[in-house]
């Protein structure tokens, strides 16, 4: 396989940080109860998990080993704070919606994870290829949640109100996030492993096929 | 270890490498919030396009040429920046707002304390003032917060509410145990701060400003 095809399906399915490494969970279920807020959660971690997947892997070589990781929260620090002036600045109610969950990304483990297994051991374009597929897979997971939380706890979408009446309001907490996030592990999880098999089975099948034709 | 052995070791690599990227990325947020600041002008501006929409008004506060006077023991500048104690709040600023019917407003931002993990919420609140008396909170919007991880749980309706159940003397209060408690769940914490901040400002114009300031 194509190795950038690999490292897209890797951010994005393979590897998807929420549901199969269940990285970032600190904001996962802080944020899910409103899809607004979890999708913008979800596009400021591309930004920031891009941009220091390109600074690291551009410095990999210049940054000795005993101190990358303090070299690495500086540069994490530096953009989220960069980010967190750009949003004050520019986009105030997503910056009002993210409150405190924004400046805690700078010890978010899926940035510090990816800088640490795969940008200081990576070229830049693959690393910030890594960046934008690992951050895009944080996003869909994110507002996935978000919009399954908010529609059944909420009863709005995006903050639209859909209809008044039936909610649940356990969902718009962080215990019903919980629930949430832990069922849709267990659907993601199986779906990849019954692919994993049958595309298992698909080439053990076609290794026979050709050995009896080796054989014949 | 002699000088010239400590400038080749690499605890010596280590430390110019971290001091550098300390400095370039210091550097680099330093040009940025030269560019990125927000001032206090467009925290007001954003303040009064919420509150007031398109609506023609006139503002008092905003410089030294137009001051409003707060009257407590001795009049007070609100436009040098002070920051006035009241019971679990802060008053950070506060400006006279005429529409172009007459009508009157202040325009107070309060900072309410006891929120969540000791932190706090600043809140723009229009006051209707009628014949130097508060006649109704016209809108309440959250400003900024400090440590509010849940207040994106603050619901406009719980907003509005200020507008809706304000009556003369009314105290708003997020205790559980109360029939007219006004609180988010989920985010009471947070909505206890609100409440401090709106009472504090009610309390700040009928005082202080009220009358005595027209």
């Amino acid at each position: 396989m194509n190795k950038y095809k690999k490292i897209t399906l890797d951010g994005l399915i393979f590897q998807n940080p929420t549901f199969m490494l269940v990285l970032g969970t600190c904001p996962t279920l802080g944020l899910i109860s409103s899809a607004f807020s979890a999708m913008g959660m979800g596009l400021t971690v591309v930004v920031i998990l891009t941009l220091s997947n390109i600074l690291i892997s551009a410095l990999r070589k210049v940054i000795p080993n005993e101190v990358r990781i303090p070299c690495y929260i500086v540069i994490i620090a530096t953009l989220v704070t960069f980010v967190r002036m750009f949003l004050e600045k520019l986009v105030p109610n997503l910056y009002d919606a993210l409150g405190g969950f924004l400046v805690l990304i700078v010890v978010n483990c899926i940035i510090l994870g990816r800088a640490e297994a795969f940008a200081n051991k990576h070229t830049v374009l693959e690393s910030a290829l890594d960046g934008v597929s690992t951050g895009l897979g944080f996003t869909a997971a994110l507002t996935f949640m978000g919009v399954i939380c908010e529609v059944l706890g909420s009863g709005s979408l995006f903050g639209f109100k859909l209809w008044d009446g039936f909610t649940i309001g356990m969902l718009a907490t962080p215990a019903g996030a919980f629930l949430v996030y832990g069922l849709c592990i267990a659907g993601f999880t199986s779906v990849i492993d019954a692919f994993m098999r049958a595309k298992k089975v698909k080439a053990n099948k076609l290794a026979r096929e050709n050995l009896l034709r080796e054989a014949a | 270890m002699t000088a010239k052995q400590f400038f080749k070791s690499t605890a010596f690599k280590c430390i110019i490498v971290l001091l550098s990227v300390l400095l370039v990325c210091g550097v680099l947020l330093t040009v940025a919030y030269s560019f990125l600041k927000v001032t206090e002008g467009e925290r007001l501006q954003r303040a009064i396009s919420a509150i007031y929409g398109g609506e023609e008004v006139t503002i008092y506060g905003d410089d030294a040429a137009n001051p409003v006077t707060a009257d407590i023991d001795e009049p007070v500048d609100l436009t040098k920046n002070t920051k006035i104690a009241m019971d679990n709040a802060d008053i950070l600023a506060a400006y006279k707002i005429e529409f172009a019917d007459g009508g009157l407003n202040y325009l107070v931002q309060s900072q309410g304390k006891g929120g969540f993990s000791g932190g706090s919420v600043t809140c723009w609140i229009a006051i209707n003032v009628e014949n130097g008396k508060v006649a109704g909170i016209d809108k309440v919007n959250i400003a900024s917060n400090v440590n509010q991880s849940f207040i994106s749980r603050i619901t406009d309706a719980f907003l509005n509410g200020f507008t809706e159940d304000y009556a003369d003397g009314v105290k708003f209060s997020s205790d559980k145990g109360s029939p007219d408690a006004h609180l988010v769940s989920g985010a009471s914490k947070s909505s206890t701060a609100i409440n401090n901040a709106v009472n504090a400002a009610v309390a700040f114009v009928e005082n202080y400003l009220g009358g005595a300031a027209q």
